[in-house]
This record gives structure tokens, C-alpha cells and sequence, in this order.
């Protein structure tokens, strides 16, 4: 489960032993977000919705976008054959994250545009891969 | 007319709903075509049941002649052959005929059909007004065999039973008999399907709940949903034909998912058999027979009703003219099969689903590529891209073009490494090193080699690989022309930089030491042969203690330490490469009441910060340090070290610096981190022609920067002016650099080219200089009586501000010219308080100022007034005047003979200040004198006032009010005039 702004802010994955695979697949499906928001945004402007569904599948991971309204982007990457997670899981993690990610940059300590080091946000990613795996 | 057979009809899309005719067989024939043609026509309004939108639908039938065998048999779940009207035709006339023979044919007709539980009939008496019928004498009128007819059959349904007036003859009588005919036959065959597939429908519902129960068959329910979507698919419903093959798919992927959540069906048994076929979809074909028969029969595999059921899909969704949605779900079929038969156990060949897929998704390419024009798969690329990406996924993509591979790794390497992903970068670094080397690309792998030797990501076997390398090469490249120069940054860092003593300052004859601190990257020691830091002394510094250049931080005296990122590539913020945040304040106010909508700060160079670099820097630099910019100077140090061993990280390594010169008190110490020696000094060759300027570059090592200064001294060309005579008199005209106005400034300007020219380049940079000339110059000579006077006027056309200062001018030739310089260094001015009606002056009310001409110069001079009124008075007026002094030159003169004659006349009456005559004074143009009384506008020059050019004075008080209270006596005002 990976979250990013073009540059990575956040990595992690679960399974470490195919962690680049991991790394390639997101760094892909940037170049997904990007056109999907530039697809989007002139038409809607600032109503756009930040879930962005599923980016796209492959035959062994289902990768999902979000990105604030910031062009911050969140990528998650689940296993395709986890059918327990939906479209509804997804989304709400992806809230979770958003929060989190929130509480992250009103950290007066924290500059913007450096890798996340904070615990909470750690714990709050820890959470949802034990809750999905 | 298609007969009843032993297999089921095989569907094309030919079929039409079966209406079976009885009856008059010649009669039909003889309607048939003007029937089949008419039925269609027009469209009707199809009322659904279970809630679905109504729809209008164009019914065609296929017309049979009836037999019994035609009529299902009981269990038979074949919609498509189901016939759903039953019509009997009869055009008889003659009662006795009809008792004797036409009614007991219906008779059997409706038994049959009753037997069957069919309903949907109706009869149509055709009435023909044929002569030879007439003539008969038992004749009845038609409507009692009509109604004959109706109270034998139809006992509550009336309509059952239709007349048709005429068929053959184009009358009106015959079209509105027609049209209630068709409307009849649309009407029943509509109820007829409303009742008959809900009939369907709600059995195949029952079917569907058993599912759980055992015995239940997949592929059974299979065929018999699949029986409705054919019939909705021959009746152009598609879109409901598409909703059954989706309910089916979503069916069985249902139980698939459960199968691997642990449920067990075992019909699923046959699904879970091993794949020994795996020939791909099937897309050309309507209908693929083979697979269909294969699920009828249950022998069906994974792969095959996975297939089967796509291509329905696929055929449905081209007849909706949604190609675009086929490669949408064939992509997810695929991914999904693959995932279904790892969810199931399946064994699989090795290689067989990588086919499959393969095959697939040429299958799907091709069959869209079928249905579209060119220009429409273009301009959908973005659909088919995935498919083609799937497809050459699974094709073993070595293609043994490293050359080629080299440069696409190069450029994904650039955008990782500027992105900052550390993994890829050390993966795509390493299939670069691979490239480089069977392409035996020395430098370059060797690069890499170190680079990767220094990668954190690698393990410690990986980086002592990389890094045996490179010591390797060194060990056999004994001939000194094959040498490698690598940069310095990959191999080892300099973090600290040490003086003793701490001030870096030493007498002539001590010592001082530079104590640096390397953290060495490499996984092993390294011997190092040499190691030399040059220094550069720089003594026009004097006086400032050692302090260095470059960002570094000093946090004891005379230790800098270098701050350095870390070898992992992380974000540009940390990497110092990112631009920083410009912030900037944003209100956002309502139009109407000026009302605060918003406010927030706006990042204004996001473009910048957020986008994706292209990194333009060399791919294997991330942590380099930028280029040290020193210029190297005469002179410099070098210190060297013999014989060193770098442990992997903190190397300390002291150096002493012999001081030779006792000049030297302080030194500025920058070590050219980039590279690992310093390549020395060498020439620059510069060939100057008139218009182009080309310097030759010494050759240099890799990984080197050449830094040259070069210094450029235009020499202004000569007024543009220049008298002709030159010319003349030298017989040639010399070559001046060719000089234009530019258009925006008024400045002329010079434009030089220069070319560098360096040894690994072909090409040559060319520089464009342009210099623009901030002056222009103008002198005249002018001639007043036996004086001349030289005017040189100096003009500033550039916006930068200058001081023209020592202005002299000196004669070439000794003649024994004398020259008299006429610039006034200061401005008379005369200062005048007008006496308003306000105001009363007392005293001075002028006063007489000497101002040098130069910016921001002050003068003072006190006025006193008196205020004649209470209350809000206007300023007393100020008046500043030019004041000539009889020496100066009068414009207004007009003879130049007469002011010099009268040079030496003596009228030095500067004495203005004491004059208490005001009026006079302001008389423009003359000045009254003490002295003498007369009034002089002529001949005699005259100290004279006169007034400044409009916009010249400028008034602070203009317009400002004093506010004058009754018991105030008298005011003192001050006049600053600037």
C-alpha cells in the first residue's frame, strides 16, 4: 500500500520481498492519475471527486487512486485476489489516509514536500494493512 | 420455411419469432409477401413486465405452415423455436362448405392447440369480392360465416377472429383492413411474448433459486438463460440480451469467489478439470457452436465457458456499436481468469495461460480493428493500449538490443532519479550497468559500477561485485592511453574540513594542517595510490580569516562541515535541487459589497514544485555536489597524500600545507569535490577576427568541469559623427564592429560573436555579445565675435544613473590654445514670497540662493509673513526664479557682439538680497538695480530673473492651508528649496 505526490512521500508495502515491483506498478499508475485528473478537472473544476476509482488492474494487483485537491496523490495497491475488499473499503481507507495525511502537514515541524515520518500516520497505515490482509 | 429438426435451430440472426399459419395454404401464399413486408413497418410499444421500460420494438415473424410437431412438448425450454401466434386462414364464403369441411379443420386445429396449452391464435377470414364466388347461390352475407365463425371459437374473445377486406386490391377499404389486420397480429404477438417469456422468466427464476440445492447444474441454467437472451437478440433487444449473459457471468463469478471462500459446489468439478486447451477467445464467429455444445454437454472447461460467454458479450456489444466497452471487459476477463483459475487450483501448463492471454488479446484487437475504421482506432488508442500491453507482457520481450534498451533505461533513470525512487533507480541503474557492458561501454559501466557500489539498496555481495569491478580494470590497465577518470562524488564524500590551528592562519615557516574527513561508499577498502586536494590561495581576500566558499556551515572555528544528502536519492527539497515555495496572499472579494469571500496563501510556482522533472542533469549525479566555482589561480597548492587505504565510511586523512610565502596570512580553501584531481591548467587559444570571436578549449578528462574567464573589453567606436574630412585624409575607412539602435532602447549597440570550440564536441557554442553604448555624444564648435566656444554634450540613454565628474578637455597638439571652462558649477536662484492679500511680508521677502548642481542638494532661506486674517489661509505663494547674473549669455540678445563687448563692463550687483523692491523684481525679463534707476532691455546686459520651464518647480505647500488663530501675532515660515 503506497501513497505519493509525483515524488514518493510515503512507501510502504506489505509482502517486502516484491517491494520494486511495488514501486514500478505505483510509479505507473501516476502517469494514470494524472491523466484521469487532467481528463477531469476541466470539466468540473473544483467539484471534482478525489476518488478516483480503479486506476487499473493487472493480473495480480488492483491499484486505486485518489488525489486531493492539492494534486496530492494517495495509490493504493491491493492484491487481486482479496475479493473483501470493495470500492466502499477502498474509499473509506482512502479517507482515513486523506485525514492522516492532513494531520501530517499541520505539523509545524514537518516541511512540506519531505518523505512522512510521523508516527501516527505510520500507525494509522499499519492499521489498515493488518485489517486488509 | 424452416421445418421442424432433430438438432435445435443453430441461431443466426436471420431468425424471426415463429408464427405457424393453418389453414388455406394457397391463400397465405398468395398474402404472404405483402404480409412480411408490411408487419415490420411499424414500430410498437412494448409494455414490460417486472417494472422494465416499455419499449418500442419492430416485429417481424417467420411465417411456417403449422404441424403439430411444432408445438413445444412439454419440458421443452426452447424459446427459439417456440412458435408464438398461430394463425388459420380461410377465405371461404359458402356456408355448406364451411359446416362441411373448414369447421372441422379448425376443430382439429384448436385441439392440437389447446392440447399444447397454447392460446395465441387467431383466425382471418379473407374476403375477396371475386365474381365466380358471387355467382353462387347460397351465398351468405360474409359476416354470418364471420360470426359463425366467432360463436364457434372465439366464445369471449371476439377478436379473435379478423376479417381482411380485399387484400389484393388497392382500395382504401383494403389498406384500413390491412392496417387493423397488422395491428391485430402486432398486438397478439406482443401479448404474446409479454406472456410467454414472463412464463419463461418466472421458470427460469425457480431454476435459479435451486441453485444451492444439489444436482443443480451451472451449465444447464447456463443454456436456459442463454435461451432468453436469444430470443431478446432476435427480437434487436440487445441490450436486454447483454443483461442476461452479464447476469451469468456475474452468476458464476459469485460462486467462484465463494468456492475459494471455502463453499463447495460441486458442479463447479468440471470447471476446476486442468486447462488443456488454451487456444484463446473465439470472436469471429456470432456464435462459437463447439464451446456452446461443450457447456451443453458439461464438459465445458474454465477457459472454455469464460469464452464462450465473452464472445455473446462481444457480439452483443458490437451490435450496440460499444467496441470500446469489449476491450475495456476483455482486459478484465482476462485478468480475471487468470485470477479465477489460481482461486480454483486449476493446473495449468506452464506457459499455457500466458498463451491464452496472448492469443486473447490478439483475438479481441482483431475483432475490434474489424468493426472500426482506422481513423476510429487511432483516435481510441487509449483503449486498446492495455490490451497491447497485456499482450506484449506476456511475450518474452529479449530482444538483445542493448544499445537500444541502454537509451530507454537512461531516460526512465532520469526521470526516477529526479523523482527521487530509490528502487527503481538502483534497478534500472543496475539493467543500465548490463547494457553498457556487453556494449562495452568501459566508462560508462565503470561509472555505473561505482555508483551501484555505493548504492545502499544493493546487498553488501551486489556492491562488492560492482565495486571488483572497477578495481579490476584498474588492476590491468596498465598502458596509461586506456585511462578511466571517474568522478570523485560516487566514490567518497568530503563531510568535514579541518584547520590546525583553527584560524587557518599561520606565520611563514609553521605548519598548517587541513585534517579532511571522507566518508568512503565503497563496501570494501580501497587502497588509493594518491589522493590530492588542490588549494587555492587567495591573497586579494586579506585580512578575512579562513572562511570558505560554498554553502557550508561552520560550526567550530576553522571546521566546515559539508552538508551532503544522503546517498539515497530522496526529494528534491532534501536535495537542494527543488525550487523553493513562492507563497503569495489571496483575497478573493465579492463583486458587489467589496465583502471578504476567501482569503489564503497560493503556492505561484506550483508548475514547478509538483511538476515532473526532467532531470537535465546527468543521470548518475544525484548527490553531486554543483561544480565548486573556483576560479583557479596562479599558484596553486596541491597537497598529496601517498598510499592511502579508505575504510568504508569516516576516513580521515590530514594533510600538512608547507607555507612558502609569508604574504600569506589568510587562505580560502574550496576543494574541487567533482573531481579526483585536478586536470591542471592549460591555455585557452583565442583567435579574435572583426566580427567573430573563437576560443579554442583544451581538451579535458570526463567528469570534469572547465571553467575559463574571459575578459571583454569593448572599445566604444567613435561618434557617429565624425567629420568627413577623416575619411578623406586617411584615403581608408577603418572597420567599426557593426553598430545599430535597438529598437526598444535608445542605446546603440555592438554586437560580437564568439565561438567555443571544444575538442569532444563537433559542434561549437556560439555566444552572442552585445554591448550597448549608454552615451551618445555630440560636440559642436561655436563661434561668438573672435571666441569660440566647444559644446560637448554628454547624454545618458541607458537607465542606469551616472556622474559625469572631472569633466576637462585637453588638446592633443600642443597649440598654444587656452581653454576656458564655461560649465557653472551652481544655479542662481532667487526666491520671492508673494505678498497675497493674505499675507503680509515682513522684512526680506526674497532671498537669493547659490545651489550647487548636484542631486539632492538643500538650501534654506527665512522669510518672515504675517498673516492679515484669521482662519484657513492658503500658503503665502513661493516663487523660485532663475537668476542670471549679467555674465550670462542672453538668449534674447540679438547680437553675440554686443555681450562680449560689453564683457568687461563691471555690473556686479548681486546684491538682491538687501532689495526691498519687490515689485520691480517681479517685473520679468529686467532687473532694477540699486544703483542706477534706469530700466535697460537692451545693449547693456542686466542681472535678470527669469522663470523656470513648466514642471521644473515643483511646490510642496501648493494648495496646502494654514490655520490661522486671531491671537497669533506673526508666523515664521521656512522655505526648503531643493
Amino acid at each position: 500500500m503506497c501513497f505519493w505526490q509525483n515524488y514518493p512521500l510515503y512507501i510502504r508495502s506489505v509482502p517486502t520481498q516484491n517491494e520494486l515491483k511495488f514501486h514500478y506498478t505505483v510509479h505507473t499508475s501516476l502517469d494514470v492519475v494524472e491523466e484521469k485528473i487532467s481528463a477531469v478537472g476541466k470539466a468540473l473544476g473544483d467539484q471534482r471527486e478525489l476518488y478516483l476509482g480503479l486506476l487499473y488492474p493487472t493480473e495480480d494487483y488492483k491499484v486505486y487512486g485518489y488525489v486531493t485537491n492539492s494534486k496530492v496523490k494517495f495509490v493504493i495497491v491491493v492484491d487481486s485476489s482479496n475479493t473483501s475488499l470493495r470500492d466502499n473499503e477502498i474509499r473509506s481507507m482512502f479517507r482515513k489516509l486523506h485525514n492522516s495525511f492532513t494531520d501530517v502537514m499541520c505539523n509545524p515541524f514537518h516541511n512540506p514536500g519531505d518523505t512522512i515520518q510521523s508516527k501516527a500516520f505510520d500507525g494509522i497505515v499499519s492499521g489498515m494493512m493488518v485489517q486488509t490482509a | 420455411m424452416a421445418g421442424q429438426e432433430e438438432k435445435p435451430i443453430i441461431y443466426t440472426m436471420e431468425n424471426k419469432p415463429i408464427v405457424t399459419c393453418a389453414g388455406d395454404q394457397a391463400l397465405f401464399t398468395s398474402l404472404y409477401t405483402s404480409l412480411a413486408q408490411q408487419l415490420p413497418r411499424e414500430p410498437m410499444e412494448w409494455r414490460r413486465t417486472y417494472g422494465r421500460a416499455p419499449k418500442m420494438i419492430l416485429l417481424e415473424a417467420n411465417f411456417v405452415q403449422f404441424k403439430e410437431e411444432l408445438l413445444p412438448k412439454e419440458g421443452n425450454k426452447a424459446l427459439l423455436t417456440f412458435p408464438f401466434l398461430h394463425i388459420y386462414w380461410t377465405d371461404c364464403c359458402d356456408t355448406e362448405m364451411y359446416k362441411s369441411s373448414v369447421k372441422e379443420d379448425m376443430m382439429r386445429w384448436q385441439n392440437s392447440l389447446r392440447t399444447h396449452g397454447s392460446s395465441d391464435w387467431v383466425i382471418i377470414v379473407v374476403e375477396t369480392n371475386d365474381t365466380k364466388k358471387k355467382n353462387k347461390t347460397n351465398i351468405l352475407p360474409r359476416s354470418s360465416i364471420v360470426d359463425k365463425i366467432r360463436s364457434d371459437f372465439c366464445n369471449k374473445q371476439s377478436d379473435r377472429c379478423v376479417v381482411l377486406s380485399d387484400p389484393l386490391k388497392d382500395s382504401s377499404r383494403s389498406q384500413e383492413s390491412w392496417n387493423s389486420l397488422l395491428l391485430k397480429l402486432r398486438t397478439l404477438l406482443l401479448m404474446s411474448f409479454t406472456k410467454n417469456l414472463g412464463r419463461f422468466e418466472d421458470e427460469m427464476r425457480t431454476l435459479r433459486e435451486k441453485r444451492t440445492q444439489p444436482g443443480w447444474s451451472f451449465c444447464e441454467y447456463f443454456m436456459v438463460q442463454e435461451e432468453l437472451a436469444f430470443v431478446f437478440e432476435m427480437l434487436q433487444q440487445f441490450e436486454d440480451a447483454l443483461v442476461q449473459y452479464d447476469e451469468l457471468d456475474a452468476l458464476f463469478t459469485q460462486y467462484v469467489l465463494n468456492f475459494g471462500a471455502g463453499d463447495t459446489a460441486n458442479w463447479l468439478g468440471s470447471f476446476c478439470a486442468p486447462v488443456r486447451n488454451w487456444s484463446g477467445l473465439l470472436l469471429r464467429r456470432p456464435i462459437d457452436m463447439e464451446k456452446r455444445d461443450s457447456i451443453q454437454r458439461g464438459e465445458a472447461s474454465l477457459l472454455d465457458l469464460r469464452s464462450y460467454l465473452f464472445s455473446r458479450q462481444c457480439t452483443l456489444l458490437i451490435f450496440l456499436q460499444r467496441p470500446w466497452e469489449v476491450t475495456q471487459r476483455a482486459l478484465e476477463l482476462l485478468h480475471n481468469c487468470v485470477q479465477e483459475l489460481r482461486l480454483l487450483e486449476v493446473q495449468v501448463l506452464e506457459g499455457a495461460l500466458d498463451c491464452w492471454v496472448f492469443l486473447s488479446c490478439l483475438e479481441v484487437l482483431h475483432r475490434i480493428e474489424g468493426c472500426c475504421d482506422p481513423a476510429q482506432l487511432a483516435a481510441n488508442c487509449s483503449h486498446t493500449v492495455g490490451l497491447w500491453a497485456y499482450a506484449t507482457d506476456k511475450v518474452p520481450q529479449r530482444k538483445g538490443d542493448p544499445e537500444r534498451a541502454e537509451t530507454f533505461l537512461q531516460e526512465a533513470l532520469k526521470s526516477y532519479v529526479s523523482e527521487g525512487w530509490s528502487l527503481p533507480v538502483t534497478h534500472t541503474r543496475r539493467q543500465v550497468a548490463e547494457c553498457q557492458k556487453l556494449l562495452s561501454k568501459t566508462e560508462d559501466y565503470l561509472q555505473t559500477s561505482a555508483l551501484l557500489a555505493g548504492d545502499v539498496n544493493l546487498t553488501t555481495d551486489e556492491r562488492k561485485h560492482f565495486c571488483q569491478e572497477i578495481l579490476s580494470f584498474t588492476g590491468k590497465s596498465g598502458d596509461q592511453s586506456h585511462k578511466v577518470t571517474l568522478s570523485m562524488g560516487v566514490f567518497a564524500q568530503l563531510t568535514q574540513l579541518k584547520f590546525h590551528p583553527a584560524a587557518a592562519s599561520v606565520h611563514s615557516g609553521a605548519v598548517l594542517q587541513v585534517e579532511l574527513t571522507l566518508r568512503c561508499l565503497m563496501p570494501v577498502s580501497v587502497r588509493i595510490q594518491q589522493l590530492v586536494a588542490s588549494i587555492h590561495f587567495e591573497v586579494d581576500h586579506g585580512g578575512t580569516h579562513g572562511r570558505s566558499k560554498g554553502a557550508q556551515r561552520q560550526t567550530h572555528p576553522g571546521t566546515v562541515v559539508f552538508r551532503q544528502s544522503n546517498s539515497s536519492a530522496g526529494p528534491p527539497s532534501s536535495a537542494g535541487a527543488g525550487p523553493s515555495l513562492e507563497l503569495d496572499e489571496i483575497q478573493d472579494r465579492s463583486p458587489s459589497d467589496n465583502s471578504l469571500n476567501s482569503t489564503g496563501v497560493i503556492c505561484k510556482n506550483t508548475h514547478l514544485l509538483m511538476r515532473r522533472h526532467d532531470s537535465n542533469s546527468p543521470p548518475d549525479t544525484p548527490n553531486c555536489i554543483s561544480p565548486p566555482t573556483v576560479g583557479i589561480k596562479e599558484g596553486a597548492q596541491m597537497l598529496k597524500v601517498q598510499d592511502v587505504t579508505l575504510e568504508p565510511g569516516d576516513n580521515s586523512i590530514t594533510f600538512t600545507a608547507p607555507i612558502q610565502s609569508s604574504k600569506l596570512h589568510a587562505a580560502i580553501f574550496s576543494v574541487p569535490l567533482s573531481c579526483s584531481e585536478l586536470v591542471g591548467e592549460s591555455t585557452l587559444s583565442i583567435q579574435s577576427s572583426e566580427k567573430v570571436t573563437s576560443i579554442s578549449l583544451p581538451p579535458a578528462p570526463p567528469y570534469h568541469t572547465l571553467e575559463f574567464q574571459l575578459e571583454v573589453l569593448c572599445i566604444i567606436p567613435s561618434g557617429a559623427d565624425r567629420p568627413a574630412n577623416e575619411r578623406l585624409t586617411n584615403g581608408e575607412v577603418r572597420h567599426r564592429p557593426r553598430s545599430y539602435s535597438h529598437p526598444d532602447t535608445p542605446m546603440t549597440a555592438i554586437d560580437q560573436r564568439m565561438s567555443i570550440d571544444c575538442p569532444w564536441s563537433i559542434y561549437s557554442t556560439l555566444l552572442a555579445l552585445t554591448f550597448y553604448i549608454p552615451f551618445k555624444t555630440k560636440h559642436s564648435l561655436l563661434s561668438a565675435g573672435n571666441r569660440k566656444y566647444i559644446q560637448v554634450c554628454v547624454q545618458n540613454v541607458s537607465d542606469v544613473n551616472f556622474t559625469l565628474a572631472e569633466v576637462k578637455l585637453t588638446e592633443k597638439q600642443h597649440a598654444s590654445l587656452e581653454l576656458q571652462d564655461l560649465n557653472t558649477k551652481t544655479q542662481q536662484m532667487c526666491i520671492l514670497a508673494d505678498s497675497s492679500s493674505n499675507w503680509a511680508v515682513c522684512g526680506k521677502s526674497s532671498g537669493m540662493v547659490l545651489m550647487p548642481i548636484t542631486a539632492n542638494a538643500t538650501h534654506k532661506v527665512q522669510i518672515e509673513v504675517m498673516p492679515l486674517f484669521a482662519g484657513h489661509l492658503p500658503f503665502p505663494k513661493i516663487k523660485v526664479l532663475k537668476y542670471l547674473p549679467h555674465t550670462a549669455a542672453v538668449a534674447i540678445q540679438p547680437d553675440p557682439d554686443s555681450c562680449v563687448e560689453n564683457d568687461s563692463l563691471s555690473l556686479l550687483d548681486k546684491t538682491l538680497d538687501d532689495q526691498g523692491d519687490t515689485a520691480s523684481i517681479r517685473s520679468r525679463g529686467s532687473v532694477h538695480s540699486v544703483g542706477s534707476g534706469d530700466q535697460q532691455q537692451k545693449g547693456v546686459a542686466m542681472p535678470r530673473l527669469e522663470p523656470f520651464s513648466p514642471g521644473q518647480v515643483f511646490n510642496h505647500s501648493h494648495a496646502c492651508q494654514v490655520l490661522v488663530l486671531p491671537a497669533t501675532d506673526d508666523h515664521i515660515m521656512e522655505v526648503n528649496a531643493t
